[in-house]
């Protein structure tokens, strides 16, 4: 072990310069690459927002004009005797508690009920069976499964709620946003990151009795308006009579069209931005690979003295294995040092970028591909035929 | 017997219709505290022969015993093992880490030893007119000065055997001669050498001189 470690260091330190640019180079390419894998990532995870809506039988209205509370889907329903089984809601409200006041997003039931969204911990509204606490789902890690806190309204009646579940900030909630013709609308609408506090119920028919008391009208109304309402039907039959009847004051567009406009945006970002990614790995790969493998070929003369003078074919792959590793972990290294200057991190990466800990990891272990596979090769010819012939023939 | 070769062939590039036989069934016997030159023109297949008896190499048929043992059957690392605990090697290019000092490459096969080493870097080199430099560069040292360092690591490990590829074929006539007197020494105190060599002077100080040509040896 002595030998390995001794003999790694030697050979940093003969090519220290080149090493150096090699770290270098490694942190620059583990910056790029957590840009692309990040936006891929990010692009990934905005597909789960089709699956929210997955076999809902649904219609997205959006009025034409959205500063008018007049013509609010419910009107519409009732001056045609329209068949809708229920509208779905997201109210945005400011709500006090400890003398703090919250942004926050109010679900009715029609969304509580068919509307998956991905919890980083805890439980969705329809798992909670306690009637004693209003449940809210915390947002931006606002506060902690279990938290309790006492909701205030405006006559300063106190309710307590308790954090039953938590959505992660690179995920998504659900949020109605004004939005343009049948061919460009896409579910990524109604997909925001999260910018409240918390989530609570809206005017919850099935959620605990203290809920029903809970008088939102006196909470402060932070709404910019009516921007748009999710219409679920009973079948996909009654959508044609709905949509004539809905056409008149705005746009309706089925679910189902939106979530393939949406398919097809993501897919066509994932293919851009995989090209690219891909081209970029070549290139580095073949940078760092070829700055690489002239290391191991001029170090060739080293690892044939170390075999001479005792070490195994184990113990020079493992000098080599060393080598590469100590290299890409120091470049790896360098990358997280920069990524916290916040001024480089701004420069380089857009808020369309979702990096974690597992991008990070996806990076290292691209680096390490590239140095195992050129390391490998290397090793791999050192086992073959003699050590000195080798030498000879570089001689 | 110590080192004791059976009919061994060595062949290179393999089944194409380049093939070259190097070795051609040779049989060779060393004994203990022997001084053996091997001579022959280039390409005769001196250090391969060299390479095979030093371990660093393996023969394509017949047997090597060394110590009574068949080293055909044994793993790469007790192979490594044996190189490093009972063979020094000399080469005619040094064979150092230039970039490293003296002190460093004379200890290098220490670091890769399964046993304690009780020889003093320091002794061997006062013993070699290396002391001084110990801590310099050996890409900075003379060629009779980095053949001295190479012999100090030859002995380090305080192995038995010596091979020596071409020992003075990159110095000069006095520096030759001070190497090949160390040689001489180390043979007296009971290490056994095995030299490759084109120069006949060099190869009359040895006790045997055997000469190779067109695989066999004679």
């Amino acid at each position: 072990m002595k030998g390995i470690i001794i003999c790694t260091a030697d050979l940093i330190k003969k090519h220290i310069k080149q090493n150096i640019v090699l770290m270098i180079q490694i942190a620059v390419t583990i910056l790029i690459f957590l840009g692309f894998i990040g936006k891929l990532q990010y692009i990934s995870s905005k597909s789960d927002i089709a699956e929210t809506f997955n076999s809902s039988k649904a219609l997205y209205y959006t009025p034409f004009s959205f500063t008018s509370q007049d013509i609010t889907a419910e009107k519409i329903i009732k001056d045609n005797s329209l068949d809708i089984l229920e509208i779905g809601c997201v109210n945005h409200m400011v709500i006090k508690s400890n003398d703090n006041l919250y942004l926050c997003l109010g679900y009715n039931d029609a969304i509580i009920e068919r509307c998956n969204l991905k919890l980083s911990s805890g439980k969705w509204f329809d798992e909670y069976d306690k009637t004693d606490a209003i449940p809210i789902i915390s947002l931006n890690n606002s506060f902690s499964l279990n938290d309790t806190l006492m909701l205030e309204d405006n006559n300063g009646k106190k309710y307590e709620a308790v954090v039953i579940g938590s959505i992660s900030p690179d995920d998504y909630v659900i949020e109605f946003n004004h939005s343009g013709n049948k061919n460009v609308m896409s579910i990524e609408f109604f997909a925001q990151k999260p910018q409240s506090a918390f989530i609570v119920p809206y005017n919850s028919k099935k959620l605990p009795t203290v809920t029903d008391d809970f008088d939102h009208k006196h909470l402060i109304d932070d709404s910019p308006g009516f921007v748009g309402e999710l219409l679920f039907c009973k079948e996909k039959s009654d959508n044609v009579t709905i949509e004539k009847a809905f056409s008149e004051y705005g746009e309706i567009t089925d679910i189902d069209q939106m979530i393939e406009n949406y398919k097809r945006d993501i897919k066509f970002d994932f293919i851009s931005n995989g090209i690219i990614l891909f081209v970029f790995t070549l290139l580095t790969a073949a940078g760092i690979g070829g700055i690489n493998g002239m290391q191991s070929r001029l170090d060739r003369r080293n690892y044939i003295i170390y075999y001479m003078l005792g070490a195994n074919k184990k113990e020079c792959a493992a000098i080599e294995f060393l080598r590469m590793f100590s290299i890409a972990t120091t470049g790896f290294f360098i990358a997280i040092f920069l990524y916290n200057v916040s001024s480089i991190r701004n420069l380089l990466y857009s808020s369309e970028i979702m990096i974690n800990i597992s991008t990070f990891c996806l990076s290292f272990i691209y680096i390490l591909f590239i140095f195992c596979i050129v390391s490998m090769k290397y090793v791999i010819d050192l086992g073959k035929g003699s050590l000195i012939d080798h030498y000879k023939n570089q001689e | 017997m110590p080192i004791k070769l059976t009919n061994i062939s060595k062949s290179f590039n393999g089944n194409s219709s380049n093939k070259i036989n190097v070795l051609k069934k040779i049989d060779l016997e060393i004994q203990d505290n022997d001084m053996v030159a091997i001579m022959g023109r280039s390409g005769a297949g001196k250090s391969t022969l060299l390479n095979i008896i030093g371990c660093l190499d393996s023969p394509d048929e017949g047997e090597y015993l060394l110590d009574g043992q068949d080293i055909s059957k044994l793993s790469n690392s007790n192979l490594s093992n044996l190189r490093n605990s009972k063979f020094g090697f000399i080469m005619q290019d040094f064979a150092l880490i230039e970039d490293e000092t003296v002190r460093h490459n004379i200890l290098l096969p220490t670091y890769f030893s399964r046993t304690k080493i009780n020889t003093s870097c320091e002794d061997l080199a006062k013993k070699l007119g290396i002391y001084k430099l110990l801590d310099t560069k050996a890409s900075l040292l003379s060629g009779g000065e980095k053949q001295r360092t190479a012999i100090a690591r030859a002995i380090i490990n305080d192995s038995k055997y010596i091979i020596a590829d071409e020992p003075t074929g990159a110095l000069d006539s006095v520096n030759a001669e001070m190497i090949m007197n160390i040689i001489s020494d180390l043979h007296k105190t009971g290490k056994t050498i095995i030299i490759v060599t084109h120069d006949i002077i060099i190869a009359e100080k040895c006790q045997r001189v055997l000469t190779i040509s067109d695989g066999h040896l004679d």
